[in-house]
């Protein structure tokens, strides 16, 4: 497809974006990845951060999507087999890396389209990821081959996932819903399903990947995934100036201004994306057409936001000052510096290990 | 030259292919699994004036790259 069609699909998935931040998602978050699988993270009551638990129908929607148009096109396929548990320990690391940012390369554009500095200068780290994980590619990096595998293998995760979702429909006192903050604010449930769905078919059909589109433009000089980035980054740039939301500034809501780590934790993400062979959005499209290793992943990057949490790695939003309280400069605790730095070595180690020719 | 990239992830299907173009081959028969791959090695071969053969093998998808 060309550059300027993508370009195209991209604007309509921010239209969409843009869209749910309407109807009532958390504003500078509207399709964020990792933001939404750490609410479901909180919804199923693997962690306790009281303020982002929902079991966001969005993701549920990509991965529904994703099934439904490659089945329909004969594209699913089942497949596992490439080292499945480095890819769990990578996605964690993702998010990890993306919960001290706070947001993961979906929420950077987004942030970066509101006129926040913090996400821009973020973004310095998250290319610098890519470009380090590219190196591991030129020297030969590689997970090894996935096998084609019962059909049931790549059909359980999305059938389960719907039902889970279901569930959270049908029992909702089972569990864990925001009433204040971020997971509190949610369009209507048919509305993010439906949009997540139409997401997740256009992803599918046309490769949406945040990492790779970057990869792509350095390694082998083609912008066509760029292009997409692209045009999400302007819709969702005409639609806050039309809201009166584009406003230069550091952050904005539930970010923070701690440059060195918001750089190191998109680094991770960057990096990490690049040995996963796609960013967070990527993962769950794969799952989506039948990958047990991209399902793996997404448990990882379930697990990776219960941890970051759990563990106090995540940082913590800054905000100003007001009447009541004094300003608060956020960003990681300690135990979330720790937790990047382990990242980063984690990442190297991987890196190394999967440039070593194996019979 | 044949090049086998079934069940490798992105962007390694592209790389392997890149490097056999840079080889200076005239023909190249790619043996791969996954429906983005076949996109992106197309895309790929066309760029760097290949004509592009595509047909199905099983499971799999073949394609037959030439100058």
């Amino acid at each position: 497809m060309k550059a300027r069609k993508l370009l195209l699909w991209g604007i309509l998935t921010g239209l969409i974006a843009a869209a749910l931040a309407y109807f009532g998602n958390p504003k500078n978050m509207a399709i964020c990845i990792a933001c939404f699988v750490r609410d479901i993270s909180g919804s199923l009551k693997l962690h306790q951060a009281a303020a982002v638990q929902y079991f966001r129908p969005e993701i549920v929607g990509f991965v529904l999507g994703s099934f439904i148009i490659s089945i329909a096109k004969g594209e699913f396929r089942s497949t596992a087999g490439s080292s499945p548990m480095i890819r769990f320990f990578l996605a964690m690391a993702m998010m990890i890396g993306a919960l001290v940012f706070l947001g993961c390369p979906t929420r950077m554009v987004l942030r970066m389209a509101s006129g926040e500095i913090s996400a821009w200068i973020g973004m310095i780290g998250f290319v610098g990821g890519v470009a380090t994980g590219i190196f591991f590619l030129k020297k030969g990096y590689s997970l090894g081959r996935s096998q084609i595998t019962k059909k049931g293998s790549g059909l359980v995760f999305p059938v389960i996932f719907a039902l889970a979702f279901a569930a959270t429909l049908v029992f909702p006192q089972k569990f864990a819903f925001s009433e204040s903050g971020p997971g509190s604010f949610h369009a209507p449930w048919l509305i993010s399903l439906a949009a997540g769905i139409v997401i997740g078919v256009i992803a599918q059909r046309i490769r949406m990947c945040f990492a790779g589109g970057v990869r792509d433009a350095i390694l082998i000089k083609n912008f066509d995934l760029f292009s997409i980035v692209v045009g999400i980054f302007l819709s969702m740039t005409v639609y806050n100036a039309i809201q009166g939301e584009f406003v230069v500034r550091m952050f904005g809501p539930v970010a923070h201004a701690q440059h060195l780590w918001n750089i190191l934790g998109l680094y991770v993400v960057g990096f990490s994306s690049i040995l996963l062979g796609g960013c967070p959005l990527r993962q769950l499209i794969l799952m989506g057409q039948g990958s047990s290793d991209s399902g793996v992943a997404v448990l990882g990057m379930l697990v990776g936001a219960a941890v970051a949490h759990n563990f106090g790695f995540a940082a913590s939003p800054a905000a100003a000052a007001t009447a009541e309280a004094a300003a608060v400069a956020g960003g990681p605790g300690v135990p979330g510096m720790i937790a990047v730095v382990v990242c980063i070595v984690f990442l190297f180690a991987v890196g190394i290990h999967g440039t070593k020719r194996e019979a | 030259m044949e090049v086998d990239v079934r069940g490798l992830s992105c962007p390694e299907p592209v790389m392997q292919v890149a490097a056999a173009i840079r080889s200076g081959a005239e023909e190249i028969v790619v043996l791969l699994s996954e429906a983005h791959s076949v996109a992106n090695v197309k895309n790929y071969a066309i760029e760097h004036g290949y004509r592009v053969r595509e047909a199905t093998k099983g499971f799999d998808y073949l394609l037959t790259l030439e100058k």
